[in-house]
């Protein structure tokens, strides 16, 4: 459990402030979303050991989590000055450029990070995603950071565009709307906004992030078998959530006036439409 | 206020299809008291259906969708339920053709009785 870890953690750097332990408790508490005592436990961290590149990943994370992008950009920037192929900087940088859609140099960073760990099968899976919106081939050296500044060419921007659009057919012209999200959290296809017609999918994506890998653990260990669905009610909106293809994570929100049973409905439909539009991108 | 609670807990384990129901505090997954009717990890329960609502809360918040109420988890042998006030959550572990209609109203009164 972690939170037997973390006290654990806690008495090793009481009894040694000199501890790397402070890496793996900064990452614990996030996952328990203390954000406040991550970034309390990771600055003290970077006090002791300003050039080690996990303690400035292990901030940058923090803030990535609080929302400080600028932050957690600066932390991964410094760790890959101290380590160029540090693999969660690496990721960290990649997931940022996404986040801001400047698609090349997330392809870039993502690239560098599978290099520097091909192991890992969600980056890999983030990196397709990312291709596939770039209409790049994937033995294609990346490109050099000033080309990322160009405007997107009408086969991507159509790519990006169909990707966007992607559930519109089936929500209909209601108070509804749904997103395609991969198991990193970040967002392939959909689109989710707030009352106010403001674009939250990020956000939303930086929530569920994991979510799925998280409940197959989970569902395991208590011996209930793989999650099929969740519904959410909440104040003002119904949300269904459903597996999807490669950990991915299917989302359908309707207004909470919306039948139940139809919130569900919406989310068969677009689950089949995500397996098959993953499955003609793969 | 702990008798109250078990004995909430003890009304909606004894509902049909139910085989744990237990309360615990979603700000560090901790389980309060539980009653469980068949062996469950009544820890890893509370840890899991916390974290969960904590994350869904939280997008529905970015969201603008307000206060979360509650949440049903469907999986291949089982079915989740949990709902919140304040600080404690109220956990149901059911079986997967549980009725989720009952459960879901069981769940929000016995919630109002505790809270």
């Amino acid at each position: 459990m972690d939170a037997e870890r973390i006290q654990a953690w806690k008495a090793e750097l009481a009894r040694d402030r000199e501890s790397l332990v402070f890496i793996s408790l900064v990452d614990a508490l996030r996952r328990m979303r203390r954000f406040d005592e991550a970034r309390r436990y990771a600055l003290q961290g970077l006090e002791r050991h300003p050039h080690l590149a996990g303690a400035h990943d292990a901030l940058g994370r923090v803030m990535a989590d609080l929302g400080d992008d600028t932050q957690a950009r600066d932390e991964w920037e410094f760790a890959l000055r101290l380590d160029p192929s540090h693999h969660a900087s690496l990721r960290g940088l990649g997931f940022l450029a996404y986040k801001r859609r400047d698609l090349a140099g997330a392809e870039q960073y993502l690239a560098r990070a599978l290099h520097a760990n091909p192991a890992d099968d969600g980056l890999a899976s983030a990196l397709r995603r990312v291709r596939l919106e770039l209409r790049v081939a994937p033995e294609k050296a990346p490109e050099p950071e000033v080309k990322a500044s160009r405007p997107p060419s009408p086969a991507r921007q159509s790519a990006a565009d169909e990707a966007r659009h992607l559930f519109a057919a089936l929500l209909g012209d209601g108070d509804r709307t749904a997103l395609l999200l991969d198991r990193d959290g970040l967002v392939l296809a959909g689109t989710y906004v707030d009352g106010s017609g403001r674009e939250v999918a990020d956000e939303i994506g930086a929530h569920l992030s994991g979510l799925a890998d998280e409940a197959g653990r989970a569902l395991k260990h208590l011996g209930l078998g793989r999650w099929e669905s969740l519904l959410v009610e909440s104040q003002h909106a119904t949300v269904a959530l459903a597996p999807g293809l490669e950990g991915a994570i299917v989302l359908v929100a309707a207004a909470r006036d919306t039948q139940v049973g139809l919130v569900r409905r919406l989310l068969t439909q677009a689950r089949q439409k995500a397996a098959t539009w993953m499955g003609r991108a793969a | 206020m702990m008798t109250a609670l078990q004995e909430t807990l003890g009304s909606l384990a004894a509902l049909p299809g139910v085989r744990a129901a237990l309360a615990a505090t979603e700000s560090d997954g901790l389980p309060v008291a539980s009653v469980t009717v068949f062996d469950v990890d009544a820890d890893a329960l509370a840890a899991f259906a916390t974290a969960l609502f904590q994350r869904t809360r939280l997008a529905n918040v970015s969201a603008g969708y307000g206060e979360t109420r509650h949440l049903v988890l469907d999986a291949e042998r089982g079915r989740l339920f949990v709902a919140l006030e304040g600080d404690l959550a109220i956990v149901l572990l059911a079986e997967p053709d549980a009725a989720a209609g009952l459960l879901r109203v069981a769940l929000q009164r016995a919630l109002k009785a505790v809270a």
